[in-house]
């Protein structure tokens, strides 16, 4: 299990890594158009649609990381002020709802995705971009976050019948 | 199902997930899922088609680069270069190194739209000067607070870029939207700093004296920040650049000035793109999440039912903004500033132009509302960034600290409503 839980945070890093460095590449791929534009005179126009699909794919797998890290807002007023065994019985059912929700939406990007590639469908720009490949982070960013809560709840169980807080919440 | 029951069970049950701890994204997913199966009866791959229709975005690429930009100058520390600088423009002011603070984040504010970046920074390089110069812990930690929320008013902004891309509307008009109540705020900050302090001395030590040859030097220090600051927003007012592209030649620009000051290392430089990378997750789930949570509610017809019953409140237009502003302020108590815009804006929007008010003006004043926000506990979230940075003094010292700094933000509300021009003639002479 420890392993297991191991390789999926690792993945999850793995995503947050792999986003972390499009961020660079973005600002690179902007600043050739603009470049290109000014003093080349000759503009590849593709900047636009290619950072925003760089966008998706940051967003998304970038999102179990933040999951990872506690980046995703939430109101902690009322559960940093019960006590544990409450408190960790509401973080449970938190992240089963969490899990629940994931995985409807890596159901979803998957139908989407069958949906697209079934209709072939493309940019409406000049690239003629296949759009599945742009929409394959979404897949993949869900999955991994699904995976990632799958961990959280099993450990969040295992702290709770070994007597143990599952998570400490600033107050 | 009546409208009533479903949205008692749709609100009702957000609210439950919400103080329950439940991440507002997930909250609002959860409630669109029970909302689109049971009310809509459409199928959830809606989330998925939302997902990549709202993100699939240039004008939500400047996001991550404008954080990215702001991270890399708190990362790397050159910002410490910069309060320095502010410290020997305004340091001879009542309060001197508290101004100092408000100054160096108004000019922050100009290459960061990131208030929990702002916070967090100046709570690492300013806090420990106060505390040794004998600064009273509300004051200092107050304007450390209050001056993170600049950031999120004086472009480039993060909420108003995302504002933007919601509402389909120029997220370069927005910027300049900024820029006249940002600096008017930045001034009122510091005159609360100045009144405070005379009337109660003790609050902080008496200001050192810089000569003009030190004043003269501070020119240098903060020469670089403006010059960043100029190029950016300079290519953005004047239609050289788009937003996002002005973001990549700062993100560019916050590189070679770390490079120049030699304060860049890979570990600024990986902290920095994660600290991007969090913070656009973070806006990516909750957007697609409150997008499709806004359909639910726009396809049930409560949407309609609110603005009809809000415009039949029998308190004339201002009457209404004005409970339209208590409602944020109260919001804003427990909600984060994106999770709030995200959540109301189905709501609010087509209210606020049916009053007749400017969408640019709107944008800008939800801004300064949502400032209001980050220093208001049970949430406020610079608070507990500040907190975590401070840790031996309690979230309640720094909110009693913000506390007098509501007073000028209220106000500029008030000066903003009663004059929308302060927000509007700036696009106006631009665009």
């Amino acid at each position: 299990m420890k392993r297991l839980a191991r390789i999926i945070e690792n993945i999850a890093n793995i995503g947050g890594y792999f986003s972390g460095w499009l961020v660079p590449l973005m600002m690179i791929l902007v600043l050739f158009e603009v470049v290109m534009r000014y003093i080349v005179h000759q503009p590849p126009i593709i900047a636009d649609e290619i950072s925003a699909y760089m966008l998706v794919a940051l967003s998304f797998i970038g999102m179990a990381y933040t999951w990872k890290e506690k980046g995703h807002v939430r109101i902690t007023a009322l559960v940093s002020r019960v006590p544990a065994r409450v408190s960790n019985w509401v973080r449970l059912i938190s992240l089963a709802l969490a899990l629940a929700l994931a995985a409807v939406l890596t159901q979803a990007s998957y139908v989407y995705l069958a949906y697209s590639f079934k209709l072939h469908m493309a940019s409406p720009t000049h690239l003629r971009v296949p759009l599945q490949i742009p929409q394959i982070p979404l897949l993949i960013g869900f999955t991994i976050l699904t995976l990632m809560l799958i961990i959280e709840t099993i450990k969040a169980i295992i702290r709770i019948r070994s007597g143990e807080r599952v998570e400490e919440v600033a107050r | 199902m009546s409208l009533e029951l479903m949205s008692f069970i749709l609100i009702g049950g957000l609210v439950v997930l919400l103080v329950f701890g439940v991440e507002i994204a997930v909250g609002m997913g959860i409630m669109a899922a029970i909302g689109l199966l049971l009310f809509v009866g459409q199928p959830l791959r809606q989330f998925a088609f939302t997902a990549f229709d709202f993100m699939n975005s240039f004008t939500l690429t400047a996001v991550p680069l404008f954080v990215f930009m702001g991270a890399l100058f708190a990362n790397t520390g050159v910002i410490s270069s910069l309060f320095r600088g502010a410290d020997k423009l305004v340091g001879n002011l009542p309060g001197s190194v508290a101004c100092s603070v408000l100054g160096a984040n108004a000019i922050f504010g100009a290459i960061s739209g990131s208030s929990l970046a702002a916070a967090a920074t100046f709570g690492k390089i300013a806090f420990p000067d106060m505390e040794r110069l004998g600064y009273n812990p509300r004051l200092a930690l107050g304007s450390i607070a209050v001056g993170g929320t600049l950031s999120v008013l004086i472009p480039p902004s993060i909420i108003l870029i995302v504002y933007g891309g919601w509402e389909e509307i120029s997220v370069a008009r927005l910027f300049a939207g900024g820029i006249i109540p940002g600096f008017i705020l930045a001034a009122l900050l510091m005159l609360t700093v100045v009144v405070q302090v005379k009337l109660n001395p003790s609050l902080a030590p008496k200001p050192p004296k810089f000569t003009w040859r030190e004043r003269l030097s501070a020119v240098k220090e903060i020469g670089p920040f403006i010059l960043v600051i100029a190029l950016v927003l300079g290519t953005i007012f004047s239609g050289i650049m788009t937003p996002t592209e002005s973001a990549s030649l700062g993100a560019f620009l916050s590189i070679a000035l770390a490079v120049m000051y030699r304060k860049m290392t890979f570990t600024a430089l990986k902290e920095s793109m994660w600290t991007a990378v969090k913070i656009m997750s973070m806006i990516a789930f909750v957007s697609i999440t409150a997008r499709v949570l806004g359909m639910v509610f726009q396809y049930i017809g409560l949407t309609e039912t609110f603005s009809i019953f809000m415009l039949g409140l029998p308190f004339g237009k201002y009457g209404i903004f004005a409970v339209i502003c208590i409602m944020y302020l109260i919001l804003g108590m427990f909600f984060d500033a994106f999770a709030m815009l995200l959540l109301t804006l189905p709501f609010m929007a087509p209210l606020i132009f049916e009053l007749g008010f400017d969408p640019i003006w709107f944008g800008v004043v939800y801004v300064v509302l949502a400032e209001i926000g980050l220093v208001t506990p049970p949430f406020g979230l610079n608070l507990f960034v500040l907190h975590g940075v401070v840790p031996h003094h309690d979230i309640m010292t720094i909110a009693l600290g913000a506390l007098p700094f509501l007073i000028p933000t209220l106000l500029l509300i008030v000066l903003l409503t009663a004059f929308p021009q302060l927000v509007l003639w700036l696009p106006s002479v631009l665009y």
